[in-house]
Formats: structure tokens, C-alpha cells, sequence
């Protein structure tokens, strides 16, 4: 299990490393085109081969992993703040306050994620090419599980005696909510941070996957993916490289923060 | 289930439709050409200048509904928004309602296999294989698939909805990450029940263990299942439309995206209007089929007492 965990760190650290010195670099490696090398097969001067424009595939997929790992990151940021505002004025408030906003975030979440990413996409992001935009469509079509989170145990929180006695004291709302409520939901946030950042990868790249995320000349894992499904049928390296990158990235962010007994969480 | 729980679900479903079609009949206006079919007002008045307020649309839409007309397609007009949707959704259900069936048995038998089986390198492997499923979303599914199954091993075709076994790719990989998740659900549900006390007494009256996990823990794991399963029809429906894209398979799913990319708006509130009804009733239904389980519990519980 340790030598487990240390492997996905190794890959993880070197996944960003990579990502951030290929970002860094002056001269731009992922876009170099070797146009006598279109589609070469991986080994030799290429070591994952070439895409259809013949650029090398290992650096695409560094360059890639950056931009996927970064949308992931800001839209799950997003979706944090969202969800804690909107979770604790839900749940502080109560009444009626929270039945009309817990009954807008039911219809909100009656639609399938991705259908709504969908619409939102078509809306915002279409031949845009802007990575904060992919992250918004991310965040808004992903807060609500922790929105639910976040209302049940402000609520739970909110008849304890601490916080009645500061009640007393004369704070206002806007004061326990900073100092008292903010460190309880913290643990909330971090268990829901870790555990969905995997999905929040994959919506990153189904987004760019269906043409709606980060746009072309950008790349992400989604990017290469749709890139190498077009030649799926002859040059089947194309679509496998990046896939078993976002592959192990997920698997290793699962490894990381898995508990001995709960094997497949 | 009284008439009057029936009335209320039925009310619920109706409030949220009619919310979900407000919300994107809201997000539509943001597109400079969108307009509402009026079989009173030809599309030429609609025009930017003269758009009918977001009110006004959706009482024409839902009075279209009433009539159960929505006009003719904006893209193939030869046809009406019904006759395509009739004609495109056999499709769609029966890859759903196979792949529903196969998840929900193929779920529930590994689940509990490997409840029964805790401990033994069977269940670690079937563990196992769920993590690594879950971590191959469902367009890289696809690619997989396709691969080996039809252009490496040349088995299987690799698109089209013809005979029985175009339908066998779809239905894997609309299959393969919802078995694992029930099966996940499930077995830590068995678990945890197998654990509770009322297990060990009846383990300590000396009743056989095959009885034990049919009378008693079986029943009394069945509610998260049947919730599960109610999740699964938004995971099915969401992952629906990209495997019937991929697959080229004339379905609602591929109907909905492309409507939308081709701007065709009452095609394509058609489509989102029986797309969200079926996604309320899927849910409703595991909450119908939880409250007549439940109601046995509650028997249970007021002969303990």
C-alpha cells in the first residue's frame, strides 16, 4: 500500500514538474511540427510518437496535463466558494430562506451534469478560447453535492451552544460565520476537495472532448484525445497516450488518499 | 402508496419540469437567434426586435405542450418536432433500458457476491477492477472498445443501431462504470448490515448463513440499492449521448447535441422536455419503490415492539 502511494506521488510530482517546465520553456516544444514524421509510431526520436500534424506527442501531453490539472483545480475552487455561500446562508437562515433556495438547487440538480455543461458551454465558451470560462462551466455544474454538504452541517452547527453563546454576546451573523462556522466546514471542503478532483479532471477533458472546453490550439488530455479518436482506426497511439496519462493521474489521486479497508471509494 | 402520494410526486414532477424548461428556455435567450415555435407568429416576427418576453415563451411552449404540438424541425422541415423524436427515441430507450438491466443485475449479483465472498482474492480482484473502471471515463471507454473489439479482433461492428450485435458495444460501455458503482454501493451496505446485531442473534440461534443473508440482511441492505439505482438513470441518460454519438447510432442523445449545434431550438426543447421527464420519473420511481419497502420495515418494526 505505501509503495503504492509513493509511486502515484512520484507520478503526480513529476506529471506537474514537467507541466510547469514545458509551460516555462522559451522555446515551445509542444508546437514544433516535424512534418516528415506525421503519425510516427512511439520510440526512437519521438518517445510517445507523433500526432497528425506531427508535433511530439510526450511534450503535447505534458503541455496538456498543465492546462487540465489547472481548469480541474480552479473550477473545483469555484464550485467551493459557491457551495460554502450558498450552503451556509441555507442553512443558517432557515425557514423559508432555505426551502426556496434548497428547492432552486433540486431543479438545478435534476439535470444530468454534463447536459447542463452542454447548454452552459454552447453559451459561453464556443470558439472562445478562454481557460476561466471552461472552469466556470465546471464550477456552476458541479457545486450542488457540496452546497447539501455544507447546508446540513451549518444547520447541525447552528443550535450548539458555542455558537448560541456567541450569538448572545452580540456577534453578527457575518462574525460567527467567520470565525466559527468557516473552521468546521473546513474538513467538510477538504474531504470533498479530494475526493472529487478526479472528477473534476474528467469533466475537464469530456468538456474539450465534445469540442466545448479548452479550444485547439491550447491543448488538454480532452483535446488529444478527440485529436487521436479521428485516427483511431490506423494509428490507435494517439488516442492511448493521453488516455493512459488521465488514466494514471486519476487512478494515482485515488491511491493517494485511499484508506486500507475502503478499497474502491 | 396512496392516491394522495401519487398526486403529490405527480405535482412535484410537473413543478420541476416546469422549472428545468424555464431555466433553459432563460439560458437559450442568451443566443441572438433563439425563438420559440408560435403556431400563431411565423419565425420572420420573432425576429431580435420583436422576441416575446421569457414569460411569453414559456406559456407558448407549454401551451404547445398541451396540444401536443411543437411545431416542424427548423432544419428538416419536412418533418414535425414529434415525428422525429418518435422516430429517434426506440433507440435511445432500448440502449437504456438494456443497459439499465444489465447494470442493475450485473451490480446487485457482484455486490453481493463479494459481500458473501468478503476476504477472498476474488473479491479483491473484482475491488480492484472497480478502481481501475472508475478511473476510464466513458469516452475513453468508447475508443477502448471500438479498438480491440471491432478493428483488432474484428468481432463486433463499431457503429449504426443494425441487428443484435451492433447493440452490444453501446450496452458495455454505457454498462461497465454503473455496474461497478452498484456494486460498490451495495457491498458496503451488505457489509455494514452484516455487522449489526440483530445479524449476530441470528447467528446465535444457530440459522443456517444462507438463510440469514436471503431473510435478513438481503431485505434490509435493498433500500440504498434501489436509491443507487434511481442515481443511475441521470448517470446513464448523461453518458447516453456521447456513447450514441461515438457509436453513430441514430438515438435522442446524438438528436440533443446535435439540435443544439445546429440551432434547431424547438427540436431541441423537445428533446430536453423528455429528456428531464424522464429523468424526474426515474428518480420518483426509486423513491415509490423505497416507500413500499420501507413499509415492511416499518411492519417489522411494530412487531419488535
Amino acid at each position: 500500500m505505501i509503495i503504492l502511494k509513493r509511486i502515484s506521488i512520484l507520478w503526480l510530482g513529476s506529471i506537474v514538474l514537467g507541466s510547469i517546465l514545458i509551460h516555462l520553456g522559451s522555446l515551445n516544444i509542444s508546437e514544433l511540427v516535424d512534418a516528415k514524421n506525421i503519425f510516427s509510431l512511439p520510440g526512437g526520436a519521438h518517445w510517445l510518437g507523433t500526432d497528425s500534424m506531427g508535433r511530439d506527442l510526450f511534450f503535447r501531453i505534458l503541455k496538456g496535463s498543465g492546462t487540465s490539472l489547472l481548469v480541474a483545480a480552479s473550477s473545483i475552487l469555484i464550485s467551493t466558494i459557491l457551495a460554502l455561500v450558498y450552503g451556509s446562508v441555507s442553512g443558517w437562515f432557515g425557514g423559508r430562506v432555505d426551502w426556496v433556495l434548497m428547492v432552486i438547487l433540486d431543479v438545478w440538480m435534476s439535470l444530468p451534469s454534463s447536459v447542463l455543461a452542454i447548454v452552459i458551454a454552447m453559451l459561453l465558451v464556443r470558439e472562445r478560447d478562454s481557460l476561466i470560462l471552461v472552469s466556470v462551466v465546471i464550477g456552476l455544474t458541479h457545486w450542488g453535492r457540496l452546497a447539501r454538504i455544507v447546508r446540513s452541517e451549518v444547520e447541525a452547527l447552528r443550535n450548539r451552544e458555542f455558537v448560541v453563546a456567541t450569538k448572545i454576546i452580540g456577534a453578527s451573523n457575518l462574525q460567527i460565520m467567520r470565525s466559527h462556522l468557516v473552521p468546521h466546514l473546513l474538513a467538510v471542503v477538504e474531504t470533498f476537495v479530494i475526493y472529487q478532483f478526479p472528477n473534476y479532471i474528467l469533466a475537464e477533458s469530456f468538456l474539450s472532448f465534445v469540442g466545448l472546453g479548452v479550444q485547439p490550439p491550447n491543448t488538454s488530455w480532452g483535446i488529444l484525445i478527440q485529436d487521436g479518436w479521428r485516427s483511431l482506426q490506423v494509428f490507435p497511439h494517439v488516442v492511448l497516450a493521453p488516455a493512459l496519462f488521465l488514466s494514471i493521474t486519476i487512478l494515482s489521486l485515488k491511491l493517494l488518499f485511499l484508506n486500507a479497508e475502503k478499497l474502491s471509494q | 402508496m396512496t392516491s394522495a402520494k401519487i398526486g403529490k410526486l405527480a405535482f412535484q414532477i410537473l413543478i420541476t419540469t416546469v422549472a428545468v424548461m424555464g431555466i433553459v428556455i432563460g439560458l437559450l435567450n442568451c443566443l441572438p437567434d433563439f425563438a420559440t415555435y408560435d403556431s400563431d407568429t411565423s419565425l420572420s416576427e420573432q425576429s431580435e426586435l420583436a422576441r416575446p418576453s421569457f414569460w411569453s415563451q414559456n406559456r407558448i411552449f407549454w401551451i404547445n405542450c398541451l396540444r401536443q404540438d411543437f411545431g416542424a424541425s427548423r432544419v428538416n422541415t419536412n418533418y414535425s418536432v414529434g415525428e422525429i423524436i418518435r422516430r429517434d427515441s426506440s433507440v435511445s430507450i432500448s440502449l437504456f433500458l438494456l443497459s439499465m438491466t444489465i447494470s442493475i443485475i450485473g451490480g446487485g449479483f457482484l455486490g453481493l457476491f463479494s459481500a458473501v465472498r468478503m476476504g477472498t482474492r476474488t473479491e479483491a480482484l473484482i475491488s480492484y477492477a472497480g478502481l481501475f473502471i472508475s478511473t476510464l471515463p466513458t469516452f475513453l471507454i468508447v475508443p477502448l472498445l471500438i479498438y480491440f473489439f471491432s478493428i483488432r479482433w474484428n468481432l463486433l461492428p463499431s457503429a449504426l443501431w443494425e441487428g443484435a450485435k451492433a447493440m452490444v458495444l453501446p450496452t458495455i460501455a454505457l454498462s461497465v462504470r454503473p455496474i461497478f458503482f452498484l456494486t460498490r454501493i451495495f457491498r458496503d451496505q451488505l457489509i455494514k448490515t452484516s455487522r449489526s446485531e440483530f445479524v449476530l442473534t441470528a447467528y446465535a440461534k444457530g440459522l443456517r448463513p444462507a438463510s440469514i443473508w436471503m431473510v435478513h440482511i438481503l431485505p434490509n441492505s435493498l433500500r440504498i440499492f434501489v436509491t443507487a439505482s434511481g442515481n443511475l438513470f441521470g448517470q446513464i441518460v448523461s453518458s447516453l449521448f456521447l456513447v450514441e454519438l461515438l457509436f453513430a447510432l441514430p438515438g435522442l442523445g446524438s438528436l440533443f447535441v446535435k439540435s443544439l449545434m445546429q440551432r434547431d431550438y424547438p427540436l431541441f426543447l423537445g428533446v430536453v422536455l423528455v429528456f428531464t421527464l424522464t429523468l424526474q420519473i426515474g428518480h420518483r420511481l426509486a423513491e415509490i419503490i423505497n416507500s413500499f419497502i420501507s413499509r415492511e420495515d416499518k411492519i417489522d418494526q411494530e412487531f419488535v415492539r
